[in-house]
């Protein structure tokens, strides 16, 4: 660093990893090339070379004429059509996403929103199953923020499918023909079917919304500036513990919290003693649970097309990262 | 003539100007740049440290003032997203593009002025009816569709072109031929009507009565003037293709300014976006330029003096 400066360093980094840095073409590729010292083994593979290729059916065209091995990111259509690619392995696994719903007028006694039987009933609406087999085969629904494996996390079972509870809920909450839920944001570009399938099976049971698709950029700047006030939208909370998920959703990126839970949160945040910060997250987590403050939604996955070379499973270290590492421990047939 | 060209080069410099000011002020009156910068859920702190970092808690005349002074030493600032100068990228990216839309260009004209020359000369019968039909293909698929079925077939099914990157000469052929494909369709129709109505018009018929050969009518007298609404079209056409060489470019994975400004918008990399809308419109009042010269050349009843 001393010597080339902070530029120099980015054109050619040196790391401590299994791969040697041999060159970058920002936004189009990156060559690494095998470090025979490298500490916990030596790498199988020689040269490995990432591209950046933005359109999934080339992705997948590649993995399929061998000019790629491993393609990632096959979703929906591709997901369907690489299972059928005799020569191609799928393999899929969770990414520590879970997508929730979000509204934010929850806290104004005047919106619907406000009453917990309107929220449950929007979170019966939904049929987590079929948008997951759809948008994002190989998950499933989920009914808790928290992932499996964190010791904090409390897991609840997935709400069912009941649109005729959800109708009979709204109708004791006093709206038997429904009501306008005001504006929805589903999460950017790809996945706006899977917000639009959401709006659809609100539509069944009588609560309509007016869905707005907005791009990544636009739609984090509105959600971040607090100008999805009035409205819903769909969240993604991606750190790996609950104790970092909901502190994202209830600090910087939050539109409002109950008092009561706001100050378990502020004690929580206090507490040194590990049973007691337990005891209260649990707390926490059941009355968000309870009031259906977030309606959780489904796992995502990354299902990636694996090529005929690659031997093994290359997610097998960590199955929660999105991407295939160790390197050192992707090996080929030949 | 000279008076001519340095009054276009001068209006052509205050298209620049204002696109400028336009992308600027695209980019900082929409949502604050820095929400859009930030990770999701941060606070005033690494907000205040973005816009510092950017220059963006200036004033906004402040702020273009800066960055106008730095593109005119061509410095576009640093990518957010790749942490590198912008301007380093651009010319980085700028051969793969310039090498697409040139090939692109070269394979919809030299087929679409061929095509209408024979479609002119031959108004009924087979070829005319597969080039009026080729064309009309042409203008009817979007080039992302024609680019995913090119792949379909000559990639995975015939598996005789790379399917997608950068590096030789077979990696250009698809991607130029989506794009070239749409605007040769266009020169065909254009040329063979231009052509039609020069090969009616009064000179053309004095050739003939002086006993020229149909190669000399058609190739020496009537293409030059039928040719000038093609080259009009083909300089305005520079700006389309370069847009619609985004989609081609995603779709192939191809390396150049279309990809680059497709991911600077992804990425929420203004820096980018900006530089590359700001290069592509310097690059079309070019182009305009040397069309109007072209102009000159093609027809000598144009006289800018």
């Amino acid at each position: 660093m001393e010597k080339v400066g902070d530029a120099g360093f980015k054109k050619h980094p040196i790391g401590a990893g299994p791969y040697k840095f041999v060159e970058i073409v920002p936004g189009v590729k990156l060559v690494g090339e095998a470090f025979e010292e490298y500490w916990r083994k030596v790498p199988h593979v020689k040269r490995l070379e990432f591209h950046i290729i933005p359109e999934p059916a080339t992705r997948l065209a590649m993995v399929k004429r061998g000019e790629a091995d491993i393609g990632t990111l096959m979703q929906g259509v591709f997901y369907e059509d690489l299972k059928k690619s005799p020569n191609l392995r799928m393999l899929a696994p969770l990414s520590p996403v879970r997508w929730i719903t979000y509204l934010t007028t929850q806290w104004d006694p005047k919106s619907p929103w406000a009453d917990p039987r309107v929220r449950q009933a929007a979170s019966l609406a939904i049929d987590r199953q079929t948008l997951a087999d759809v948008h994002m085969p190989g998950c499933g629904p989920v009914g808790a923020i928290g992932l499996e494996g964190d010791p904090l996390a409390v897991d609840f079972p997935p709400p069912p499918y009941d649109p005729e509870k959800a109708k009979k809920l709204l109708t004791e909450a006093g709206y038997p023909k429904g009501f306008h839920g005001g504006k929805f944001y589903p999460y950017q570009g790809g996945y706006w079917p899977y917000g639009e399938q959401i709006a659809t099976y609100w539509k069944a049971v009588g609560i309509t919304v007016e869905t707005v698709l907005l791009d990544k950029p636009a739609l984090l700047a509105m959600r971040e500036g607090g100008k999805m006030k009035g409205g819903i939208f769909i969240d993604n909370p991606t750190s790996p513990t609950i104790g970092g998920r909901l502190s994202t959703l209830f600090s910087g990126g939050s539109y409002g919290n109950y008092p009561d839970i706001q100050a378990l949160w502020e004690q929580y945040r206090k507490e040194t003693t590990p049973q007691g910060r337990k005891e209260l997250i649990t707390r926490i987590q059941k009355l968000i649970h309870e009031r259906t403050m977030w309606i959780p939604l489904t796992s995502t996955n990354s299902p990636a097309a694996i090529g005929p070379r690659v031997k093994g499973n290359p997610y097998k270290i960590q199955p929660l990262i999105w991407f295939t590492v160790p390197f050192e421990d992707i090996e080929l047939v030949n | 003539m000279k008076r001519y060209i340095i009054r276009r080069f001068i209006f052509g410099v205050i298209v620049v100007w204002i696109v400028s000011v336009m992308i600027f002020l695209a980019t900082r009156i929409g949502p604050d740049p820095a929400l859009m910068i930030a990770s999701p859920g941060a606070d005033e702190a690494e907000l205040n440290s973005i816009r510092e970092r950017f220059g963006l808690n200036e004033p906004l005349p402040v702020q273009y003032f800066i960055f106008i002074k730095k593109v005119l030493q061509a410095d576009f600032g640093e990518s957010i997203y790749y942490g590198l100068p912008v301007a380093e990228i651009l010319w980085q990216r700028l051969p793969a593009s310039l090498m697409l839309v040139g090939t692109a260009k070269f394979i919809s004209l030299s087929f679409g002025i061929l095509a209408g020359v024979l479609a002119a000369r031959r108004r009924t019968g087979f070829t005319n009816n597969l080039l009026r039909w080729f064309s009309f293909l042409g203008l009817s698929m979007p080039n992302f569709w024609i680019a995913m079925l090119l792949i379909l077939i000559f990639s995975v099914q015939l598996k005789l072109l790379p399917t997608g990157g950068y590096g030789t000469f077979w990696h250009l052929l698809m991607p130029a031929f989506s794009l070239g494909w749409y605007f040769s369709a266009g020169y065909t129709r254009l040329t063979e009507s231009s052509l039609l109505q020069v090969l009616n018009s009064e000179y053309i018929k004095l050739c003939r009565v002086k006993g020229l050969t149909e190669l000399s009518v058609v190739g020496k007298h009537a293409l030059k003037n039928a040719l000038i609404p093609v080259v009009t079209l083909a300089g305005m056409n520079i700006v389309l293709m370069i847009s619609g060489a985004v989609a081609v470019e995603m779709v192939f994975a191809w390396p150049g300014l279309g990809l680059l400004m497709y991911h600077g918008a992804i990425y929420r990399d203004f820096n980018v976006v900006q530089a590359v809308i700001l290069f592509i419109s310097a690059m079309m009042v070019f182009m305009n330029l040397v069309v109007d010269i072209l102009y000159a050349y093609l027809d000598p009843r144009i006289r800018y003096d």
